[in-house]
């Protein structure tokens, strides 16, 4: 039995609009997690050496949570009694929670008597296999439409600005990095009509944010592509915050507080005066933050 | 239909309060049935402004609890006869307020007022935002110095957001920028920001500027509405912003700065 630390991964998204009155909020964080590793798939006397060893140390064991690992027992033929490990476990006043380094057949059992599926690095779900085989049919058919995207906008528009980490955030992986452009229909910006008013944060995930108004000192417009205002920039503009360092800031009328390209910035006091009040693009040079007049 | 308007700045001490009974005033001057609820729980100053506070008896926070009736809350001011307060109770706190009583009260004025005034405290917690949610319209009070304009800014976002008919998206809160405590003067001598910088600033159709006048002082503590105080700039300015609130066009005075010749200083006109 060792100890495990497990981490809970999500990730905390930067400036969700409205984020500052809700009522919750995610954070990422390592929890605990006691682990069972099985040895031998009959386990013969699993009631009593657990008894044995919780009385040896109540305090630690005490509704402590338990994560079956099946790393060693992975191939073998006989069946495990779940049923009969949880039911041991929470007489011991142990709260099992999941298996994982398991046969697929293996965590389908567990999932049964409602162990969840712990995912590890080297396996997502416990019909992985299955999963993996349409999502890499998807994943061609994506690259094909992309393929084809790309080449219909080649007269629009030379170089692809979005690496295919934030144009497609939740479905690329490695395999079709640089190949990416927009699938159909995807949302290429957000459009903003109102005034953005000092405290309010708009984020426009995974595409360009276009702004037809002011924004006021003490707000803040994110984006993870271009950023366009059509009116006075005066808050904090962040573009490419995804990391893409192709991405710029177009604004009309310089007065902002903060630029930034893909986490490079400048504050307004490192900003040029023949700069400000001006209609300027913004853009990343050789890791530096260039500012030109339009 | 029942109008509610609420007077907000976020800052303190920028002359909500002022605005809210001379508004309150200039509209039943105007014939409207108004009454204006003060949403200050806990630091009840409406009704000194406008001379009621001898006959407070329920409050705002009575009718909510239901301790007391709403028309027993309600003072009608000595001035005008068609012109209301709804007291806050100087003894509790803004967790008093929840959104159902205050609709409820509200829904309850409507039936019997025009205009519903809604002074709100300063900040951006509790009070505040039950005095904006239920808007239709806003009145912005700002002072010419940055810290003023910058806390209006982030009340109009809230209004923006957070409004009943921002949730709800219907159509947004009318807003209005009112300058309180101008000064033409000082804002040649550079001290002050200049009332088009201000609108530029929050990008709110103006209202109007109300100069800076000791007149404004007296009429508070002699518990009248400015707007009742004939004769002052102060009155003036704030009988034109109530005209321009109900769409009339007034041109605005009171922005430029006269200086006054030999026979003005003389006879002090």
């Amino acid at each position: 039995m060792t100890t495990n630390t497990d981490s809970y991964k999500s990730g905390q998204t930067q400036g969700q609009p409205g984020s500052a009155a809700s009522s919750f909020e995610l954070k990422g964080s390592m929890l605990t997690v006691i682990e069972l590793h099985v040895l031998d798939p009959v386990l013969a006397n699993f009631a009593a050496e657990i008894k044995k060893k919780v009385s040896q140390a109540p305090d630690f064991f005490n509704r402590a949570p338990v994560a079956i690992d099946l790393a060693q027992v992975k191939n073998t033929e006989s069946i495990i009694d779940f049923a009969d490990i949880v039911e041991v476990l929470k007489r011991n006043q142990l709260i099992p929670i999941g298996v994982r380094n398991g046969s697929a057949a293996q965590h389908k059992r567990a999932l049964d008597q409602g162990l969840f599926s712990l995912a590890t690095s080297s396996m997502r779900s416990f019909d992985s296999q299955q999963d993996t085989q349409t999502e890499l049919q998807q994943k061609a058919k994506q690259q094909k439409q992309q393929k084809q995207q790309k080449e219909e906008n080649k007269d629009l528009k030379e170089k692809s600005s979005y690496s295919s980490s934030n144009a497609n955030a939740e479905s690329t992986s490695s395999s079709n990095k640089n190949s990416g452009f927009y699938t159909a229909h995807q949302a290429y910006s957000k459009t903003v009509y109102q005034p953005i008013r000092s405290g309010q944060q708009v984020y426009a995930k995974g595409c360009d944010l276009v702004i037809l108004s002011t924004v006021s000192a003490g707000a803040d417009i994110i984006s993870d592509g271009h950023i366009h205002v059509y009116g006075s920039l005066r808050g904090r503009a962040l573009a490419g915050v995804n990391g893409d360092e192709s991405a710029r800031i177009f604004c009309q009328n310089l007065e902002a507080q903060l630029i930034s390209i893909a986490g490079y910035y400048r504050v307004i006091e490192e900003i040029e005066e023949n700069f400000r009040n001006q209609s300027v693009q913004i853009y990343l040079k050789d890791q530096r933050v260039t500012i030109e007049k339009m | 239909m029942a109008r509610i308007v609420v007077v907000t700045s976020g800052k303190g001490g920028v002359g909500k309060t002022t605005t809210s009974a001379a508004f309150g005033a200039g509209l039943a001057l105007k014939g409207y049935r108004t009454v204006v609820v003060d949403f200050d729980i806990g630091l009840r100053n409406l009704d000194l402004i406008m001379g009621c506070e001898r006959r407070v008896v329920y409050d705002f926070i009575n009718v909510i609890h239901g301790e007391a009736k709403l028309n027993q809350a309600l003072i009608k001011t000595k001035q005008l006869d068609n012109l209301y307060i709804l007291p806050a109770s100087q003894t509790r706190d803004k967790d008093s307020l929840t959104e159902e009583g205050v609709m409820l009260v509200l829904e309850e004025l409507k039936k019997s007022f025009d205009y519903i005034i809604c002074d709100s405290p300063a900040g951006i917690e509790r009070g505040a935002h039950f005095a904006m949610y239920f808007a239709d319209e806003a009145i912005i009070v700002t002072n010419p110095e940055v810290s003023s304009v910058r806390d209006s800014d982030r009340i109009l976002g809230i209004l923006a957001s957070k409004s009943m008919r921002a949730e709800r998206n219907m159509d947004p809160v009318q807003e209005h920028l009112l300058i309180a405590r101008y000064s033409p003067k000082r804002v040649i001598d550079g001290d002050m920001l200049k009332f088009d910088d201000v609108q530029e600033l929050l990008d709110v159709p103006f209202l109007g500027a109300i100069p800076e006048s000791d007149s404004v002082l007296l009429a508070s503590n002699r518990g009248v509405p400015v707007i009742l105080d004939n004769k002052t700039d102060a009155a003036e300015a704030y009988m034109d912003a109530v005209s321009r609130f109900l769409g009339e066009e007034v041109p605005h005075r009171f922005l430029q700065h006269h200086r006054k010749g030999f026979f003005g200083r003389l006879f002090g006109s």
